[in-house]
């Protein structure tokens, strides 16, 4: 059975009171509440049709395609095979391409010292329809242990696929990868196998994408001498490069992205046009992981010329928003004393949005782990040794760039999730973006939501509550904050990580309750 | 008639392109069994160091299980062995026979590894039996362990055939020994010990 909340309604007058205006723009369907195996992992959402969404599930070493209604109810499970004449093979990826799957698995072959990458094609339509094994790449190896990877990319038009594979590592061999652009019907466009001048010791690739017309582009950070270490004299030890293959491969060129003294943390790149490259990111001033602001360069793909370059750092009020009197008056000491600059630390970049209008916002957030080992005593003096792993999702930073790549804003929304030995299960966000708007889900705890007036007026129970949040940041940068759903009385907590935005005005998400699980849909 | 020939021969084609395609896919995946290899005989060699000389079966049933059945002499007075102290000295050149059974549970991760290779825990019940009779020096007539183990370990697979298996477990023993002179009654004594049993071993795979 489904039913249909109208958010406003399903809140209760509790929000409403306690938090002013908390009219949602979107209406929040749900799914039937169904149960699962206690091992089954809902993986993802991975595609949808006219009349059905599809996600990837992993229950005791297998691999099922479930099919859900439109109105996010469980229908037929499809196991995917993953096996060939008995041989098990890996699981590498899935991705709809148009109204296929594209299947990605593994086989490596001990006796032939080989790595082999298949593609399997099914049908979105009806998932039992599927097509024969297609190899698409192969890797050579000497030792079991380095077998190479593999990874994929599909152009933004869904009309070529790059099937990437990493060569083995090789202590003091050159950086060795090669790659494949195929079109939908698997048919090889062009491949490559590349050695780049770089010790595959001081060269890691950090993405890699293929352009409409099937261009690869690839970006990565060489360290400049054997030390790996990001300090070199005060300055960057690296640069990061974005090589480009055009014209099947047969011209390659060099876009090295270095910012002087400024320590890039995080690069992430888009193509405008095939005429220019947009790489956007953050920086800090100390060798550490810490960012000090952010910058966006624009790039002529022809004549390697920067046509833009935007540097903006963050202002010291934005950096130590939300830190306490304690943190930043030792922050400020140690600038003073040791000339470290005040800076965000441990932002990871989870988003790089283009927007329809030809500007970029970026999304990061403060991600870390923290591991405690603690030893106790019995009373015969035996010790026993306990290792908790602390994983932290705290604030979110969004920049927005405008067409000119002009720096206009950034914001900080606050957040703070801690979990312990979970991985973050039911940590971090998702996104959707409508129109000129960015909505972002997460769950937070009420006594964080809720400002410290409000909080005295709520009885124990609900301080204790969880809320799955919306928070719409508009174009000039200001966001609300509003809760979807009280977890605890829905039984269901959202796991963002699992959730997708499935349309131009649609956030599917998914929710666990101990062995139960259910969808929703926000529909803006 | 001519219809029936055109037909045959599309049959005929679109079958061996079948086979081809097979054939082809074949190719990639024919590594002469090793990926699918459910069958290891094994020596234990850090026993063997100790004088006990054995060896073992060990079966995968499925992802997760694996079953091992093992058979040693093990010739007294060697070498210390560890996990089994018996009462008394067992002379030189006695063999003693021993088997064990084990049930070993592998860890799967994302179902990228699978037994027998990796991590595994196990539980192992191991019998061994001396018999004096014929010494007649000796103190004891018979001496039965009876002995319960759990085991950590790590199995390691080559690329060819080989594997190694290491292994490190705690467990207790129980022992029935029957007095050679009891006197007057057919005394018959037990007891119990604490172990540690580690060693290494070499195995072949098929």
């Amino acid at each position: 059975m489904k039913y249909i909340i109208l958010v406003l309604g399903f809140l209760g007058i509790g929000y409403l009171n306690a938090q002013g205006d908390t009219s949602i723009p979107a209406e929040l369907t749900w799914g039937n509440s169904f149960k699962e195996k206690k091992r089954a992992q809902m993986l993802g959402i991975v595609g949808k049709t006219e009349d059905a969404y599809y996600t990837l599930n992993f229950t005791r070493g297998k691999y099922t395609l479930n099919k859900m209604d439109k109105g996010l109810s469980p229908l037929e499970k499809y196991p995917l095979n993953m096996q060939f004449e008995g041989k098990k093979m890996s699981f590498e990826g899935i991705a709809q391409v148009n109204d296929q799957f594209f299947l990605l698995s593994s086989f490596s072959n001990q006796k032939l010292k080989k790595n082999f990458l298949f593609v399997q094609k099914i049908s979105a339509s009806n998932p039992t329809n599927a097509t024969q094994l297609t190899k698409v790449a192969e890797i050579s190896f000497a030792k079991r242990r380095f077998t190479g990877s593999f990874g994929y990319h599909v152009s933004d038009d869904s009309s070529k696929i790059l099937i990437y594979y990493a060569q083995p590592y090789v202590k003091d061999g050159p950086e060795k990868f090669g790659f494949s652009v195929y079109d939908t019907d698997l048919n090889l466009i062009w491949n490559k196998d590349i050695s780049l001048p770089f010790s595959e010791d001081l060269f890691s690739v950090k993405g890699y994408r293929v352009a409409n017309n099937g261009d690869v582009y690839i970006s990565g950070r060489e360290f400049k001498n054997k030390l790996k270490s990001k300090d070199r004299d005060g300055s960057p030890n690296y640069v990061y490069h974005i090589l480009s293959y055009t014209d099947n491969g047969e011209h390659v060129k060099d876009y090295e992205i270095d910012l002087d003294d400024k320590f890039i943390t995080d690069l992430q790149f888009a193509l405008d046009n095939e005429k220019s490259l947009r790489c956007g990111g953050f920086y800090g001033e100390n060798s550490g992981a810490g960012i000090k602001g952010t910058f966006y360069i624009t790039i002529d793909l022809e004549t390697k010329r920067t046509m833009t370059s935007n540097f903006k750092a963050f202002p010291e009020d934005f950096i130590t928003q939300g830190w306490s009197q304690r943190s930043i008056k030792k922050a400020k000491k140690k600038e003073a004393k040791k000339g470290k600059a005040i800076e965000m630390y441990q932002y990871d970049m989870r988003d790089f949005i283009l927007k329809d209008d030809g500007g970029i916002i970026m999304l990061a957030e403060q991600y870390y782990v923290h591991v405690v080992t603690t030893t106790t005593y019995d009373a015969q003096g035996r010790p026993t040794t306990r290792t908790t792993y602390h994983y932290y999702y705290n604030d979110i930073i969004a920049v927005n760039i405008d067409a000119n790549g002009n720096i206009e804003w950034q914001t900080k929304i606050d957040k703070y999730q801690h979990s312990t030995n979970d991985g973050g299960y039911f940590s971090s966000f998702t996104t959707a973006v409508v129109d000129d708007k960015i909505y972002i889900v997460y769950n937070e705890n009420a006594r964080l939501y809720y400002t410290k007036e409000q909080l005295k007026a709520l009885s124990r129970k609900e301080k204790k509550a969880y809320f799955t949040l919306l928070v719409e940041l508009n174009s000039d940068g200001e966001y609300k904050k509003t809760p979807l759903f009280n977890t605890k009385e829905n039984e269901v907590a959202t796991r963002p990580k699992a959730s997708l935005q499935t349309g131009d005005r649609e956030l599917v998400l998914y929710g666990k309750w101990y062995k139960k699980q259910r969808f929703a849909k926000l529909s803006f | 008639m001519s219809k029936s020939i055109i037909i045959s021969l599309i049959l005929c084609f679109s079958v061996n392109h079948c086979y081809s395609q097979d054939d082809s896919l074949s190719y990639y995946f024919d590594d002469n069994n090793l990926s699918t290899a459910k069958n290891l005989i094994k020596f234990n060699a850090t026993a063997a160091l100790a004088g006990d000389f054995g060896l073992s079966y060990e079966r995968v049933v499925s992802d997760l299980l694996s079953f091992e059945a093992g058979f040693s002499m093990w010739q007294g007075g060697l070498f210390f062995y560890p996990s089994i102290d018996y009462p008394g000295d067992i002379p030189e050149d006695m063999l003693t026979p021993s088997f064990f059974f084990q049930t070993r549970f592998y860890y799967t991760f994302l179902g990228l590894v699978d037994a027998p290779s990796g991590l595994y825990n196990s539980f192992m019940y191991r019998r061994r039996q001396v018999d004096y009779t014929s010494e007649p020096s000796a103190y004891y007539d018979e001496v039965v362990s009876n002995e319960v183990i759990y085991h950590v370990g790590y199995q390691w697979l080559n690329g060819a055939r080989f594997a190694i298996d290491t292994f490190v477990g705690i467990g207790v023993g129980f022992m029935d020994y029957t007095l050679k002179n009891p006197g007057s009654s057919n005394f018959v004594g037990v007891s119990h010990e604490f172990m540690i049993n580690l060693g290494t071993k070499f195995a072949y795979r098929f």
